[in-house]
C-alpha cells in the first residue's frame, strides 16, 4: 500500500472567530489507508479543522489539502469521495432515522444495501423511530450507519463515541477496523486516550489550534505513561511510571501489601499538564 | 415558586424585543384603524349605511362579526372585534409555545431543570409573561382608541365617571327613554336600537350608564361614541382573550412533543374559534357563546360595555391553566401526551429539494387553505361591499387610493388581493429563513458535507418559497374568482380574479428574496426580512390614510403591483420580479463565500 500519498495535508493553518483564535498555525497530515486519531482537549480546535477540511468554513491562512482537492473550492467534488458524522447530531423531528441514512447515502452517491442492512444490525438501531424520539447516541448511530455504508474513500468522523456505550463503542471500533482492511482513510477526531490507541496508526495531537505532536503510537509512547492508583497496607499510592518499569512497580507494591489497584493510562488533560509543566491555561476551556 | 423569578426575568429578557414589537405593533394597528375610522365616518349617514349593509349580509357578518352600535366607537369595536382580537390570541399563543415546548425540544429545559427551579416554574414563567403582554395588549389598545377618540372622549369619560352615580339612581322608566334619544341622536336603525334595548335591560348597570350619559353629554355621544368606558372594555377584551388563548397554547405545549405542532394545534383552535363565531354572527347566534373570539364580541365594547362577559374567556384561561398544570405533572419532561408513531424505516427522499419540501409541505398546505378560506371569504362579500360604498364618497375615496381608481367591487378585490400579497410575503419569509434555522441547528452541516452544493441546497429552500407564494394567491384567487362568480353569476370572473391575485406574487417575492439575501450576506441579521415586511405593509396600508408622500410610499415593492382586477397591468411585476432575482443571486453570491456557523 502507498505511503506516501496524503489523504489531508494541512499546514499553518489559521482560523480566527472574532478576536478570538480558534487555529493558530495548525499541521495535520493524514497518509492514505490510515487511521489517524486526531487529540486534543474540549474547544482545542478539531471541529473548526474539520469544519474548514469540509469547506463550511474559509480558513484565514495557510494551505490546506484534501483528496488532493482544494476543500473550499471543489468542496462538491470532494464530498462524493467522503462521509462526515458530525460531533453532535441533530436530526429532523420528524423524519425515521432510515429515511435519513437514505437520504444521505443518496446525496454522497449511493449506499451498500447488505452493509446498511448489516450496521442497522450491529448497532441495533431501529430506523423506523423518528428523529426527535432518538437518544444522542441514536442519533450518532444513524450517522455512524449512513457513513460505514457508503462507497468513499475517506471517513472523517468528529467524536463520534461521545454519546455511545460500552457495547456500542465496541461495534464501532471493529467498523473502523474493518475500513481500514478495505483499505479506507479514516481521521478520527477524539479526546479519548484510549479509544484513539486502540484504533489508530497515527496520531496528532492539538491544544490550543496548534500541534503538539504527531507521529506514530510508537514514536509517542513516551507520552503514554500509566497511573497507578493503589491502597496498601502503608498508605495510598498515587504515581506514574514507564511501561518498563512496570514489573519493578508492581514487585514493591506487593511488597507494601497491596489491597486495592487501578491502573489507566493517563487522561489527556495529565499529558498535558505534565508535558507543558503548568496547567495549561486555555486547554481546558469549554467548547 | 422556587425559580420562578429568575425565569419571568429570563423570559422577559429573551423577549425584550418580540414583546414589545406585538403590543405596540397591535396598538398601531388598532390606533390607525380607531383614527381612519373616526375620519371616514364622521357623518352619522355614512355610518347608518354601513350598519344597514354590512350589518346585515351574512358574508360581511361572518368576516367581521355583528354591529352593536352605529357611533364611531361602535364602528371601532365592530371592526376590532374579530381579527384583531385572533391576533392578541395568536400572540400569546407564540408567547407559550417559546417558552415552554419550544425550550424543552432545544434541551434549554433540561439545562435548567436541573438547577433549583420548581418543575412547574417554566411553565408558571410562561403564562406569567403571556399574561403580562395580555395586559401590556389591553393597556396600549384603550389608550388608542382614547387617542383616537379625541378630546371628545376625555370630556365624555369625565362626564360618564360623574353621571355613573346619577344614572343609577335614575331608575327603570329612564331606560327606554335613554335609548330612545340615544336613536334619536346617533340616527340608528331599528335593528341596532332592539339590540341595544334587549342588551341593556338584561345586562344592567354598566349599559345604562352609558345610555345616561347619552342624556347628559349628548355632545360626546353624537361626536364619537368613544368614551372611558368603552375602551377600557375593548382593552379589557383584548387581554381576556390573549389570556384564554395562553391557557390552550400551555395545554397544547403538554399535549404534543414539538413546539411546532404545539403551535400548529393552538393555532388550529384559534382558526376554530373565529370559524365558530363567524358561523353564529351569520347564523345561529348562539354558536358564537362556543368560542373565546365570539365571548370577546359579545362583550360589546364601545357599544354596550357587558363586562360580566369578560369572565367567560377569564374563566377559560383559569380552567386551561389546571388543565396543563395536571398534565404536566403526569409527562416526562420532553415527552407529548402520546406516544411517538414510527416512520418508514426505509425513504425514498433522495434531492435537497425533495427534503426542503417534505419539512416544508406541512406548513404550506396549511397556508394555502388559509388562503382559500380568505380568497372566498373575500371573493363572495365583494358584490355587496360595492353596494355599500355606492354613495359614501369618503370611504370610496380611500378604498379607490387602496385599490384603484376603477370599478368600486373591482378596487375593493384589487385592495384585498394586495393585502394577501403582504401576508403571503410573511409565508415567504419564514419559508426562506428554515435555511437559518437548518444551518443553526447543525441539520444543514450533514447535507453540506455530502456531494450538495450550497447553491442547490439554499435553492431548495428559497424555491418552496417562491412557488409558494405563487401558490397561495393563485389559491386565493381561484376562491375569490368562485366566490365572486357565484354572487355575479359570471364564470369569467374565475380565471380573472385567478391572475389578478397572481399579479401580486413578484412584490411578495422581493420580500422572500430580501430573506435570501440577507441569509446569504449578514445571517444574524435575518430578522431584518420581517422589519422589512412590517414597513411595506405600513406603507402601504396606512401611508394613504395618513397621507404620506408618494415618494415614500413609493418604497414598498407592494406599490408597484397592479391594481387588479380593473387596473393596468404595467412594468410593476416585471420590475419587482427582476429586483426579487438580483437579490437572490445577491444572497446566493454572499452564501457561497461566508462561513457556515452551527451553534
Ligand atoms: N462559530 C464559532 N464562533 C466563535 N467561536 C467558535 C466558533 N466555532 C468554534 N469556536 C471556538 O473555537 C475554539 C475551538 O472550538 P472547536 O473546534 O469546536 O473545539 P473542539 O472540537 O476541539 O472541542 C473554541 O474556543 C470555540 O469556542
Ligand atoms: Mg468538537
Amino acid at each position: 500500500m502507498f505511503r506516501t500519498v496524503s489523504a489531508i495535508a494541512i499546514s499553518g493553518l489559521v482560523k480566527t472567530f472574532g478576536a478570538s483564535r480558534a487555529l493558530d498555525g495548525l499541521e495535520l497530515e493524514v497518509a492514505e489507508g490510515e487511521v489517524h486519531g486526531f487529540l486534543g482537549p474540549n474547544g482545542a480546535g478539531k471541529s473548526t479543522t474539520i469544519r474548514v477540511l469540509l469547506g463550511l468554513l474559509r480558513a484565514d491562512a495557510g494551505s490546506v489539502s484534501l483528496l488532493g482537492g482544494d476543500p473550499w473550492g471543489e468542496a462538491t467534488a470532494l464530498h462524493r469521495r467522503l462521509a462526515y458524522v458530525p460531533g453532535d447530531v441533530t436530526l429532523w423531528p420528524n423524519l425515521s432515522g432510515g429515511e435519513v441514512i437514505d437520504l444521505l447515502g443518496r446525496l454522497r452517491g449511493g449506499l451498500d444495501e447488505e452493509r446498511r442492512a448489516a450496521l442497522l444490525e450491529r448497532f441495533e438501531l431501529d430506523p423506523a423511530k423518528k428523529g426527535r424520539a432518538y437518544s444522542k447516541g441514536n442519533r450518532q448511530k444513524v450517522a455512524l450507519v449512513a457513513a460505514f455504508a457508503s462507497d468513499v474513500e475517506l471517513l472523517i468522523l468528529d467524536e463520534p463515541t461521545s454519546g455511545l456505550d460500552p457495547l456500542m463503542e465496541e461495534v464501532f471500533r471493529a467498523c473502523v477496523a474493518e475500513e481500514r482492511a478495505r483499505g479506507r482513510t479514516v481521521l478520527l477526531s477524539s479526546h479519548i486516550l484510549s479509544e484513539v490507541e486502540a484504533l489508530c496508526d497515527r496520531v496528532t495531537i492539538i491544544r490550543a489550534g496548534r500541534t503538539v505532536e504527531s507521529g506514530s503510537l510508537a514514536e509517542l509512547r513516551h507520552l503514554t505513561r500509566i497511573t497507578i492508583e493503589a491502597e496498601t497496607t502503608a498508605g495510598p499510592v498515587h504515581e506514574q511510571v514507564e511501561p518498563g518499569e512496570l514489573p519493578a512497580t508492581l514487585q514493591r507494591l506487593a511488597h507494601a501489601g497491596v489491597t486495592n489497584l487501578v491502573a489507566h493510562p493517563p487522561t489527556l488533560e495529565e499529558l498535558f499538564l505534565r508535558h507543558y509543566g503548568a496547567a495549561p491555561e486555555e486547554a481546558g476551556r469549554s467548547e | 415558586m422556587t425559580g420562578l423569578r429568575i425565569l419571568f426575568g429570563l423570559a422577559l429578557r429573551r423577549d425584550r424585543v418580540m414583546l414589545p414589537a406585538w403590543v405596540l405593533g397591535l396598538g398601531a394597528a388598532v390606533l390607525v384603524t380607531s383614527t381612519s375610522y373616526a375620519d371616514l365616518y364622521k357623518d352619522p349617514a355614512s355610518r347608518r349605511e354601513v350598519v344597514t349593509t354590512l350589518g346585515e349580509t351574512p358574508a360581511t357578518l361572518a368576516l367581521y362579526g355583528r354591529i352593536y352600535a352605529d357611533s364611531v366607537g361602535g364602528l371601532v369595536g365592530w371592526r376590532l372585534g374579530g381579527i384583531a382580537l385572533a391576533l392578541a390570541g395568536l400572540m400569546t399563543i407564540l408567547l407559550v409555545t417559546r417558552h415552554t415546548r419550544a425550550d424543552e425540544e432545544t434541551g434549554r429545559a433540561e439545562l435548567l431543570g436541573a438547577t433549583v427551579v420548581d418543575r412547574r416554574a417554566p411553565l408558571a414563567a410562561a403564562l406569567l409573561v403571556a399574561t403580562t403582554a395580555s395586559l401590556a395588549l389591553g393597556v396600549v389598545v384603550t389608550l388608542a382608541v382614547l387617542a383616537a377618540g379625541g378630546g371628545d372622549a376625555t370630556a365624555s369619560a369625565l362626564v360618564d365617571g360623574a353621571t355613573l352615580a346619577s344614572a343609577a339612581t335614575s331608575g327603570g322608566t329612564t331606560l327606554a327613554d335613554t335609548a330612545a334619544l340615544a336613536a334619536a341622536t346617533t340616527g340608528g336603525t331599528a335593528l341596532t336600537d332592539t339590540a341595544a334595548l334587549a342588551s341593556a335591560a338584561t345586562t344592567g348597570g354598566t349599559v345604562f350608564a352609558d345610555g345616561a350619559t347619552l342624556v347628559f353629554a349628548p355632545a360626546a355621544s353624537a361626536g364619537t361614541g368613544i368614551d372611558l368606558a368603552g375602551a377600557l372594555a375593548l382593552g379589557a377584551t383584548f387581554a381576556a382573550v390573549g389570556l384564554a388563548f395562553a391557557g390552550v397554547a400551555a395545554v397544547t405545549a403538554q399535549v404534543t412533543d414539538s413546539s411546532r405542532s404545539a403551535n400548529g394545534l393552538a393555532v388550529g383552535v384559534l382558526g376554530a374559534a373565529f370559524a365558530i363565531r363567524a358561523l353564529g354572527d351569520a347564523g345561529p347566534h348562539w354558536l358564537s357563546w362556543l368560542s373565546p373570539i365570539g365571548w370577546g364580541q359579545q362583550v360589546r365594547a364601545l357599544a354596550e360595555n357587558r363586562w360580566p362577559v369578560l369572565l367567560l374567556p377569564l374563566a377559560l384561561a383559569a380552567i386551561l391553566t389546571v388543565v396543563a398544570t395536571v398534565l404536566h405533572a403526569r409527562r416526562d419532561l420532553g415527552a407529548g401526551l402520546f406516544p411517538p408513531r414510527p416512520g418508514p424505516p426505509r425513504g425514498a427522499l433522495a434531492t435537497p429539494l425533495q427534503l426542503a419540501f417534505r419539512l416544508q409541505r406541512g406548513a404550506l398546505v396549511g397556508w394555502a387553505a388559509g388562503f382559500a378560506i380568505l380568497g372566498a371569504a373575500f371573493g363572495s362579500i365583494a358584490q355587496d361591499i360595492g353596494d355599500v360604498i355606492g354613495d359614501s364618497t369618503d370611504v370610496k375615496h380611500a378604498l379607490q387610493t387602496l385599490g384603484g381608481q376603477q370599478d368600486l367591487v373591482d378596487a375593493y378585490l384589487s385592495a384585498t388581493f394586495g393585502i394577501l400579497a403582504l401576508i403571503a410575503a410573511a409565508y415567504a419569509i419564514q419559508a426562506v429563513l428554515r435555511l437559518r434555522g437548518e444551518e443553526t441547528s447543525g441539520r444543514a452541516e450533514p447535507i453540506l458535507a455530502t456531494a450538495t452544493s450550497r447553491t442547490r441546497w439554499a435553492l431548495s429552500h428559497a424555491s418552496i418559497a417562491f412557488a409558494g407564494v405563487a401558490l397561495l394567491l393563485a389559491a386565493a384567487g381561484l376562491a375569490a374568482g368562485l366566490g365572486h362568480a357565484a354572487q355575479t353569476g359570471d364564470a369569467n370572473e374565475i380565471p380573472r380574479l385567478t391572475a389578478a391575485a397572481l399579479t401580486q406574487a413578484p412584490a411578495a417575492w422581493v420580500l422572500a428574496a430580501l430573506a435570501l439575501a440577507l441569509f446569504g450576506a449578514i445571517p444574524k441579521g435575518t430578522a431584518a426580512a420581517w422589519g422589512a415586511l412590517a414597513l411595506a405593509l405600513a406603507l402601504v396600508e396606512l401611508g394613504p390614510l395618513a397621507d404620506l408622500p408618494q415618494t415614500l410610499i413609493d418604497v414598498s415593492p407592494f406599490a408597484h403591483s397592479p391594481q387588479l382586477p380593473g387596473g393596468e397591468l404595467g412594468a410593476g411585476p416585471i420590475l419587482n420580479a427582476t429586483l426579487a432575482a438580483g437579490l437572490a443571486a445577491a444572497g446566493l453570491y454572499g452564501l457561497r463565500r461566508r462561513d457556515l456557523t452551527s451553534s
